[in-house]
């Protein structure tokens, strides 16, 4: 069975990107969110195996909804997506519960790496 | 389509859209009240600039990337609070966004974008300027050089070009004509459908009955689908007025402030077209001549900010749009004068607004002091005045000295989808829109009253003039008469329009329906009885009524 994956990223090309990626290396994407509040909604309906989560978003940024997500489910495997110049909240993200980040622009090698590693 | 192309289109789409949104809050930025707003101004630019940073980056986009890159550390300074916003910087902000534009759409259509070198220096030496950030900026200072590599004599031949092969990857382009073929086309369609159903039912055929009916559907749903695709949001025009009056007050060295209401309000495309110019010149007007000066304000006892209100709203069938400032008012006695000079004025009443306003609006009337690079050349209300005409609507003006201006421009929906009362009289259907009926009921004729020389009936504990459309349409007189054929009932329908109410009698009531009006264009001074024409599911047409001329 192919594991889930929820992409959040408040931008539609990210999530497509993003998506691309992860269907082609075999990963089932269940869900898309574009806001923070959105990605906490629908990690609770849809229990993805995995969550990409950008940091930059309206209606609460990524860290927060890392936040968020790690008390409903404190086993919830979140890679946090970056921009260059990001380190500083890479490491809030991390302290937050996040497993570990990629940084845009990305490659796609590095990123299914990066998924594998963590639902390995 | 390939991947790449697929998210180069979507690149294309997000992009315009967040510097849309980061132009619209750059100049809610600069208007921002209280720290709050500004904040959240602050952090919409940010966020907006960020996500083409990170698209323009995956797509290998260096000019935009670079440069989004740099206004995004800007933003970051204000977000932090480390600097204060200024006008200044706004400046620098709105052209660094217009650059990131030129260079997204250049790198779309595959053409060498824009040297940033520039933009890239401004947005610089603000930072540099700041206390204590010099040294970060080292990295910054010298990426612009391997910048002047990329600009080239291609990029500016392409410039010209641009703007006219802008195009939206998600979206295509049509003509509005061919939008009006297929409004036409259904209406064909759906009286062959009719004639199917007439056709299906004599062969008493119950899957062909269905079938047709299926089709149907299918029909009126299209044709509402292409009513709809002409129909686009007033925010379209709208949205470019902030910045445009934000800039025309810069340069005239004025402070003022828009607010634009009734921007989702939505019209048919060929007329969101025609009233974008003349609104634009309406704003300059008001910025240039309307709004006074921060210091002239203050001592004529107003605040240093002037204020434009831009209003759309449904009225009716029609659209009112309204442009309001709080200037000085139009001053009449120089218009006056300078009309009475060309002789333009007789006698010496003074002119009402209505006339005040036909005289401004005779072409090359201006009695601007000086030209300047907005507006008070002598095109202006004249211009206005055709274009709004020429759509069948119309321009009020209304000013006081002192006090402002208002400018109050009424037009019709060309096109349109509203539910209607289908009424038969002699044989024929007539539509009445619904907007305008309050009631339809049955009426005793002996109760019909005479009075002031025409027939009057009671409604509500109210007596309303009656109007009997079959004396207007048909043969007979429409008295409802009580031996074999008839009960001596009348079917009324009570209607209101601008506050003043009316019955009208008609034979039947035939149903409720949602009708595509096609305007007729009446010739100025006709008494138009009808506003325009629909053509029904049967495939029958059905002349609408126009509800303010019936009484």
């Amino acid at each position: 069975m192919s594991r889930t994956v929820l992409i959040v990223d408040d931008a539609i090309f990210m999530r497509t990107m993003i998506g691309d990626i992860l269907k082609q290396a075999g990963f089932e994407v269940i869900g898309e969110a574009a806001s923070g509040v959105e990605a906490v909604q629908k990690y609770k309906e849809l229990e993805p195996d995995l969550v990409t989560m950008d940091i930059v978003m309206p209606d609460m940024g990524g860290i927060d909804a890392v936040r968020e997500i790690m008390k409903e489910d404190p086993d919830a495997r979140i890679l946090m997506c970056s921009a260059m110049g990001q380190q500083g909240l890479v490491v809030e993200a991390i302290q937050a519960g996040a497993r570990d980040f990629v940084v845009k622009p990305f490659q796609p090698s590095r990123v299914i790496e990066a998924v594998q590693r963590l639902l390995g | 389509m390939s991947q790449q192309d697929k998210y180069a289109q979507l690149f294309a789409a997000e992009a315009r859209e967040h510097l849309a949104e980061m132009s619209r809050a750059l100049v809610a930025l600069e208007g921002s009240p209280d720290d709050r707003e500004s904040l959240n101004a602050v952090n919409a630019v940010f966020r907006s600039v960020h996500t083409i940073k990170g698209m323009a980056g995956a797509m290998g986009y260096d000019v935009a990337s670079r440069l989004a890159h740099n206004i995004e550390s800007v933003l970051d300074e204000l977000r932090t609070g480390r600097r204060q916003v200024s006008s200044d910087l706004i400046d620098i902000l709105l052209k660094s966004t217009d650059l990131l534009d030129t260079a997204v759409e250049a790198t779309v259509e595959g053409r060498e974008p824009p040297d940033p070198t520039a933009a890239i220096e401004r947005l610089v030496l603000w930072r540099l300027a700041g206390d204590g950030a010099a040294a970060a900026e080292q990295d910054q200072a010298s990426a612009p050089a391997a910048a002047v590599a990329d600009s080239g004599v291609a990029g500016a031949l392409h410039a010209a070009e641009r703007s006219s092969r802008r195009a939206d990857s998600s979206r295509v382009r049509v003509d509005i004509r061919r939008l009006d073929v297929l409004l036409n086309l259904m209406g064909e369609l759906t009286i062959v459908r009719g004639r199917l159903q007439a056709m299906a039912e004599e062969l008493d055929s119950e899957p062909m009955q269905e079938l047709v009916e299926e089709a149907g559907r299918l029909v009126t749903e299209m044709q509402m689908q292409v009513v709809e695709s002409r129909m686009v949001p007033m925010w379209q025009v709208f949205d470019r007025f902030p910045r445009l009056v934000r800039d025309a007050a810069r340069t005239a060295g004025k402070v003022v402030e828009i607010e634009i209401l009734g921007k989702e309000l939505e019209l048919d495309r060929s007329l969101i077209d025609a009233i974008s110019d003349p609104l634009v010149h309406l704003l300059r007007n008001a910025v240039d001549h309307g709004i006074e000066s921060p210091e002239e304000r203050e001592r004529a006892g107003k605040p240093r900010s002037g204020r434009i209100e831009l209003s759309a709203r449904r009225e009716r069938s029609r659209v009112v749009i309204v442009v309001r400032d709080d200037g000085r008012g139009i001053d009449r006695e120089r218009i006056e004068a300078e009309a009475r000079r060309r002789g333009m004025l007789a006698g010496d009443v003074a002119p009402s607004d209505y006339e005040l306003f036909n005289i401004m609006a005779r072409p090359g009337f201006s009695t601007a002091e000086e030209v300047t690079s907005l507006s008070g050349r002598g095109v202006g209300l004249n211009v206005v005045d055709d274009t709004i005409r020429s759509l069948g609507g119309s321009v009020e003006l209304r000013t006081e000295k002192g006090v402002g201006t208002t400018i109050r421009l009424e037009l019709p929906l060309t096109l349109v989808i509203m539910p209607a009362l289908i009424v038969a009289v002699a044989g024929q259907p007539y539509a009445l829109p619904a907007t305008f009926i309050r009631e339809s009921f049955e009426y005793v004729e002996e109760e019909v009253e005479q009075a002031h020389g025409r027939e009057w009936v009671r409604w509500r504990e109210e007596r309303i003039p009656l109007t009997r459309l079959q004396s207007l349409f048909g043969d007979g007189d429409g008295k409802a008469v009580s031996n074999g054929s008839g009960n001596g009932v009348l079917n009324l329908v009570a209607l209101e329009f601008g506050g003043e109410r009316l019955a009208v009698s008609v034979d039947e009531f035939v149903g409720e329906e949602e009708v595509v009006v096609k305007s007729f264009d009446m010739p100025r001074g006709a008494v138009p009885v009808f506003s325009g024409a629909t053509v029904r599911p049967d495939g029958r047409p059905a002349l609408v009524l126009d509800v303010g001329n019936l009484s």
